[in-house]
């Protein structure tokens, strides 16, 4: 099963703009935990 | 040195439900993962790599709405038959951006824009590869700091 990671995250730029996300895992969750927790709907396939 | 477990390359698209239908059947890039918002809008998917796919937002655009420049490219490593991925993509409609091509460190690889001008560049290795051509150097900063 796939499993999603409920992340703490920052986004910085660049110097030229590129956009840097920095993420740490705060908690492992599987994805009906996760649909749970935030109201979004998570799939696996199209 | 910061202390990471990975990295993912996020790319902004103004459609990604089509860019995920589209890279799976051009690119042959499986989705692994789409979370939709309560109105079954897309918010975020992974495709194989894993590779982040996300809607274009204020200040995170889509090369098209760029007018097609891009200033970053994923690199793909295939395990075997890179010469059938890039005529499976040139005979589904991918824009080759830079031919197959052998470099000097032993992989061959090709570059392709997908439907809305993002840089995909997929290589394979081929060979343990040679030096490099006259005038080029090679440095690995990272394991020099190490050994110091």
């Amino acid at each position: 099963m796939t499993l999603i990671d409920l992340e703490q995250v920052f986004l910085a730029l660049s110097p030229d703009g590129h956009i840097w996300t920095f993420a740490m895992t705060v908690e492992t969750l599987t994805p009906a935990q996760w649909d749970k927790a935030s109201g979004l709907t998570t799939r696996t396939r199209l | 040195m910061v202390n990471t477990t990975g990295t993912t390359l996020e790319l902004h698209y103004r459609d990604p439900e089509a860019a995920l239908r589209w890279l799976e059947a051009v690119f042959g890039l499986e989705t692994e993962m789409m979370v939709s918002d309560p109105e079954g809008k897309l918010a975020f998917a992974r495709v194989q790599g894993p590779v982040g796919i996300v809607a274009e937002a204020p200040g995170r655009p889509s090369p098209a709405s760029l007018g097609g420049a891009s200033t970053q490219t994923v690199d793909v490593t295939l395990s075997d038959d890179l010469d059938a991925h890039y005529r499976r993509a040139l005979q589904a409609g991918a824009r080759i951006v830079i031919e197959p091509r052998q470099e000097f460190y032993g992989a061959t690889n090709y570059v392709a824009a997908d439907l809305e001008g993002h840089l995909w560049c997929f290589s394979q290795r081929v060979s343990e590869g040679g030096p490099p051509p006259d005038g080029w150097s090679v440095r690995f900063p990272a394991r020099e700091k190490a050994a110091r």
